[in-house]
């Protein structure tokens, strides 16, 4: 039979040409100017779930900044996150290490609080990962939950943050985190011990940012406990103190006015949040059942009229 | 020509070849192999398809054995169908024998040609076409059957079942055949529920599937005439020409027809989502089992199961494709 | 045959003896002749030419000088009548105001791409780096892929909105945040990316569409025999009337002898009614259902609500409810469960059917269909019709109207590629102002979507109801209750099952009481797995948040920080949500078979 060596080179020949013509199509990798770009792109990038080219870009980040500089530290940091909230698979034990470093070397700063702060977020969501073993006795459809020991571990965590790195906005979340931890257990010494724990935190921390998620905290603690009145109080100073005020308020204040009227037994603080909610936002859907409940409440007393026109 | 064994030494003279085909099986690895295999192995995990990708090993599997009665009643569907697909297979055997048994060439060539050029339409658009024609109150069907007479008739057997069902009905036939016809009324063939497998048996009648008597036209046309002749001097007839001589050389064709519907009524989602809906049809009536594993991957975002789903499924093509090899032998 | 005499010589010759080789049993070649040559010749340079040319046409493709006069580019999947007018229009009036203020007209280019193709279209032109300027948003491929490419591709709008709009100035919306000059608000920002990336263009309702003229000869016919008191110009507000209306004119026939059908239906239209009429009789359950006292009653607390005992499908409320389903379904014509809303179309169009229900987006549609068709009738609209509080059964039921969300449609949004950012942001401005989106809207007949903008007349019974009833339930939790709901409720509204047997409301409530919350549990067990991947996200999208807050620069700082502490909340309180799931599903399981109470 002919030999057929001179068509293996003509085959060869051709793969080259497709080689060539399809070399053009690799994306190419952005190369930043300085630091504070690449840092600011890679957020961009973990945003958008890209972690493979946020990391990339961290890492840029971090060699082009002066050692031990700012722009090092927050690169870094952006490192850490991109290997925390990776997905599907996270590189926690990476970012554990790395937030470990950093928190090290920045004693007492934002970027090491922030860092302290992650480690103890990765292992307290961690307890409530998919595919943790139920206990066994549990009814059927159930999925597990944290133990009570398994939180406090977690605690503690929170708590080394506030100490290690006091003054700072991440110490300020961790106490909040401690709260929630508590109230998220569900049985009542705990849930009260949450609610216990915020109370003082907000008395030592009047002007902090996070009193709105303390005082949301303390309303779901005593809707636990069947606190209403109390529940009412914690949704009444949560509103006084929100932030985001142009954000859409609507479910916030029916809540108030419903717990207020239907459970709590202030018509008064009920009639005022279910007018608001009319007068704000006259097209939300709450505005039928609000109207309804003030054509159904009892007019004010003359008294309380006076008042409320002095507000 | 028979194929060679040839040594490795050898095969370098005939490289070419073997790159040449390269590029070809890159693509069927890459577009074939390369998906099912990753349906296997994502049939292990919990996956979403996006950002969950979780092992979790045959928990897929043991769910869909042990706790989704659903996806086995979507099987009694399927064989359902199946079975009725099997007989549907008869008008196309039919049909390719009186075409070759058309003794004028010119007509014989006509004909063959009528057959084919619905072929040219998509599957898709017969569908809709039939869903037109069950329309209760413009559709075809129930217009022929309102003028002609033979509702009167279809009613008539309906309320006689129905007598006959509060008597005798071990299971269920009666009642189900007494509910279907009702005087006055035009039946809604895609809108009641008792009539919605009914009105997917039906469909594409009189089941003349043009690539089924193609097959077959060709190997018929293969047989000699010489044969024929014999088997006239030996005084055989209509009957025993079919039975002795066309129906052993067409049956490796069948066979392989046979699974290709089997492998059908198991694997089609589409017609009958393009008929009924993607829940299956009103209570879920005509529900299969490609349907649901569908839903699972779409609706639910369960792609991970829905793997586990396709797995089965081809194990069970698996099984009755084997089954089908032993018990339909071809002729030699 | 001749074999090959020589071997051939050079890359190119070789490959034209490859095409015009043909080879013997043994491999070897013999030339073929010139005809074939000749042919073979030609493919070769049909496909080198074409290569050529496409290869040429990618490399040298420039972009139009666009110093002069810029070119803005809009896509969208809107081939309806009037959308590319309207839009012309917009161009115009909005190069008119350039010129007055000394600026270069713009080019406008319009990509009207078909439904069908248009997910397709979009993710090469993305990918590619080819969109165009403005690109219509949500539809052709899942919602997830389209929040991914809001993230990926898109220039968030969050703080442009909180801004007024200028072209505003010198009218009430003056100094009123451009958000808030929507009749929704633009509602809420995309939860995954708290942020805002689509400006809509038009709101959409649903009404009930009617023949006119066909309304007013029948109903003519029916006074002339005393059944009704007049001729009707429209239909009947009041549900029982409307129904009552319905059975008289089923018993009309026509000129050909068949009987006049009331309610154009398929799966489609029943789901509009459905929504319209029956979810908002559920409104009084939400005390029974809204657990966490938002007005809102979520599918998880439906499926709690089932599981606590609270809320009963068998409850005689409740059934009184699925009545009214079941009557409303009877007017709807036979069959009408296996049809499509085109088939529904169709008899509506063709005069079979008296009234239609759709969306405003069909309506002009249906008003060109019906003036060119066979016997060209004026289309009417009307309200659905709701419960009277003195219907001597139904009155516990007139609670008013049905509640209509101001919903922004037509959304567009900016590709962070396209070039002119800024002038597509600027147009956006100026098509949303009160005068221009009213203009717009009256071009393509659909409803404006700004504060005080109104409608064309035909479209004016579009005005949605602020005030009114909602649904106090939500039946679909996931994959396996929304398919138990879609082949569960046409067994309830047809009357009988696959058997052929009854199928009536009580065994409708039976099956919703078993395995809806059966199905509901099983939908449960992969929410709460979402919900434990979601912390992640969660998390997640609170330290971009946080980096964008403590990298910003002065003058957004407030903005950012505001933005995190809007959102701060989720992640925190995301595992008390899922612990107190799982508290009500211990404490409402069900008891083990044997067990002592």
């Amino acid at each position: 039979m002919r030999q057929d060596g001179p068509k293996v080179g003509t085959f060869f020949a051709l793969c080259l040409l497709a080689a060539l013509l399809l070399s053009g199509c690799n994306q190419e990798e952005t190369v930043h100017k300085n630091p504070q770009d690449a840092i600011r792109d890679g957020w961009a990038l973990i945003s958008i779930s890209d972690f493979d080219r946020a990391e990339i870009a961290f890492t840029q980040a971090a060699t082009s900044s002066a050692p031990g500089s700012r722009d090092a530290l927050l690169a870094r940091y952006g490192l850490a996150n991109a290997y925390q909230h990776r997905r599907p698979a996270p590189r926690s034990t990476d970012a554990l290490k790395l937030y470990g470093e950093i928190s090290h070397e920045d004693k007492g700063g934002e970027i090491g609080a922030w860092s302290a702060l992650a480690v103890a977020r990765i292992n307290h969501v961690a307890l409530y990962a998919v595919g943790r073993e139920v206990p066994p006795g549990s009814p059927t459809g159930t999925s597990a939950l944290p133990s009570a020991v398994e939180l406090d571990v977690i605690r503690t965590q929170y708590q080394r943050v506030i100490d290690a790195f006091p003054g700072t906005l991440a110490a300020e979340e961790a106490a909040i985190c401690i709260g929630n931890l508590l109230i998220e257990q569900i049985e009542p010494t705990r849930v009260a011990a949450g609610i216990k724990f915020l109370r003082e935190w907000i008395a030592l921390n009047a002007k902090s940012s996070y009193l709105n998620n303390a005082y949301r905290a303390i309303a779901v603690g005593c809707d636990l406990l069947k606190d209403y009145k109390g529940q009412l109080a914690a949704l009444l100073k949560a509103s006084e103190c929100r932030i985001d005020t142009d954000a859409d308020r609507s479910s916030e204040f029916y809540r108030i006015a419903y717990v207020a009227d239907a459970l709590a037994g202030e018509p008064d603080v009920a009639r005022s949040f279910y007018q608001r909610l009319v007068d704000n936002y006259p097209t939300n859907m709450r505005v039928f059942l609000c109207k309804r409940a003030l054509k159904r409440l009892p007019a004010p007393p003359t008294v309380l009229l006076i008042k409320e026109g002095a507000r | 020509m028979k194929g060679q064994n040839i040594s490795l030494r050898q095969a370098r003279y005939h490289l070419s070849i073997y790159l040449f085909l390269l590029p070809c099986a890159l693509f069927i690895g890459m577009f074939a192999y390369y998906p099912a295999v990753n349906g296997i192995y994502h049939s292990f995990f919990q996956w979403n398809g996006g950002d969950v990708d979780r092992f979790h090993g045959a928990q897929s599997y043991s769910k869909l054995f042990l706790a989704d009665t659903e996806f086995w009643l979507a099987f009694k569907n399927a064989l359902i169908l199946g079975i009725a697909n099997i007989f549907k297979m008869a008008p196309s055997i039919v049909t390719a024998v009186c075409l070759h048994r058309v003794r004028n060439a010119r007509l014989q060539f006509v004909y063959r040609v009528a057959f084919v050029v619905p072929m040219v339409i998509p599957i898709l658009v017969t569908t809709y076409l039939w869903k037109a024609i069950y329309d209760p109150s413009n559709g075809a069907l129930n217009t022929i059957l309102q003028s002609t007479g033979l509702m009167k008739a279809l009613v008539w057997i309906s309320s006689s079942a129905a007598h006959l069902s509060e008597n005798f009905d071990p299971l269920g036939f009666f009642s189900w055949l007494g509910a279907l016809f009702r005087a006055g009324e035009n039946p809604a063939w895609l809108g009641t529920p008792s009539l919605a497998m009914l009105a997917l048996i039906l469909r594409d009648f009189p089941w003349v599937g043009t690539f089924g008597v193609l097959v077959y036209l060709a190997v018929l046309q293969s047989i000699p005439r010489d044969i024929y002749e014999a088997a006239e001097v030996d005084g055989a007839g209509w009957l025993s020409k079919f039975r002795y001589i066309e129906l052993p050389m067409i049956l490796r064709q069948v066979r392989i027809m046979m699974i290709l519907v089997i492998m059908g009524s198991i694997n089609d989602a589409g017609l009958v989502m393009a008929m009924f809906g993607i829940e299956g049809g009103p209570g879920g009536v005509v529900q299969v089992p490609a349907l649901f594993m569908y839903r699972e991957a779409f609706q639910n975002q369960n792609l991970g199961y829905a793997c586990a789903i396709g797995v089965v499924m081809f194990a069970v093509i698996l099984i009755c494709t084997k089954l089908n090899d032993w018990l339909v032998k071809p002729g030699d | 045959m001749k074999p090959v005499e020589s071997r051939p010589t050079g890359f190119w010759r070789r490959i034209s003896e490859r095409f015009n080789s043909q080879r013997n049993a043994n491999g070897n070649g013999a030339p073929a002749d010139d005809g074939q040559r000749r042919v073979n010749r030609i493919a070769v340079a049909l496909v080198a030419g074409t290569f050529l040319w496409s290869l040429s046409h990618v490399l040298l493709r420039q972009r139009i000088d666009e110093t002069a006069h810029p070119v803005l580019s809009l896509a969208h999947w809107q081939l309806e009548p009037g959308i590319r007018t309207g839009m012309e229009t917009m161009a115009r009036r909005y190069n008119a105001m350039r010129r007055s203020r000394g600026l270069p007209e713009v080019i406008f280019k319009q990509y009207p791409i078909s439904e069908k193709a248009y997910g397709q279209w979009v993710t090469t032109q993305l990918i590619g780096g080819t969109a165009p300027d403005l690109i219509e948003m949500g539809i052709g491929l899942p919602a997830a892929t389209w929040v991914n490419y809001r993230g990926r591709y898109f220039v968030p709008l969050t703080q442009e909105i909180m801004r007024p709009n200028p072209y505003n100035a010198g009218t009430p919306l003056e100094n009123v945040p451009w958000k808030e000059t929507f009749l929704d608000g633009l509602g809420n920002p995309i939860s995954e990316l708290q942020e805002y990336y689509d400006i809509g263009l038009s709101a959409f309702g649903q009404r009930i569409f009617f023949n006119q003229a066909l309304l007013k000869k029948l109903t003519a016919k029916l006074a002339s025999e005393g059944k009704i008191p007049a001729a009707l110009d429209e239909p009947p507000g009041d549900l029982r009337a409307f129904l009552k209306l319905c059975d008289q004119i089923m018993e009309l026939k026509d000129e050909r002898g068949r009987n006049y059908m009331s309610l154009a239906g398929s799966k489609y239209q029943m789901g509009f009614m459905v929504k319209q009429i029956i979810d908002p009789l559920t409104m009084e359950l939400l005390d029974k259902v809204d657990l966490n006292h938002s007005a809102d009653a979520s599918s998880e607390e439906t499926f709690f609500a089932a599981r606590m005992g609270r809320l009963k499908f068998s409850d005689p409320q409740v059934l009184r409810i699925a009545a009214i389903w079941k009557e409303i379904a009877k007017r709807f014509q036979p069959g009408w469960n296996g049809l499509d809303r085109n088939d529904a179309v169709q008899l509506f169009v063709r005069q079979q059917c008296l009234f239609f229900a759709t969306g405003s987006w069909d309506a002009s549609t249906l008003k060109v269909q019906a003036e060119s068709s066979e016997t060209p009738f004026p289309v009417g609209i009307a309200k659905f019709p709701v419960i009277s509080p003195n219907d001597p059964e139904w009155g516990e039921f007139g609670w008013g109207p049905t509640y209509e969300k101001p919903a922004t449609a037509f959304p567009f949004g900016i590709p962070s590629q396209s070039n002119n950012r800024e002038l597509a942001l600027d147009f956006l401005r100026f098509i949303t102002t009160r005068e221009n989106n009213q203009i717009l809207n009256d071009e393509i007949e659909w409803i404006p979507v700004i504060k005080g903008a109104e409608p064309k007349p035909l479209l004016r019974a579009f005005q949605p109801t602020f005030e009114g009833m909602y649904r106090g339930w939500n039946l679909e939790l996931g994959s396996r209750t929304k398919t138990f709901t879609d082949q569960i409720e046409p067994l309830m509204e047809i009357g009988e099952d696959d058997k052929g047997r009854s199928f009536t409301i009580l065994d409708w409530a039976e099956h919703m009481d078993t395995e809806w919350v059966d199905a509901a549990a099983r939908d449960f067990e992969k929410r709460d797995e979402d919900e434990r991947d979601g912390l992640q996200t969660k998390n997640a999208l609170a330290a971009v948040l946080r980096a964008k807050m403590l990298l910003a620069a002065p003058e957004n700082r407030d903005f950012h920080t505001r933005h995190y502490f809007g959102y701060a909340s989720v992640p925190l309180e995301a595992n008390k949500n899922i612990a107190l799931w799982q508290a009500w599903l211990r404490e409402t399981a069900p008891a083990k078979k044997g067990a002592q109470p």
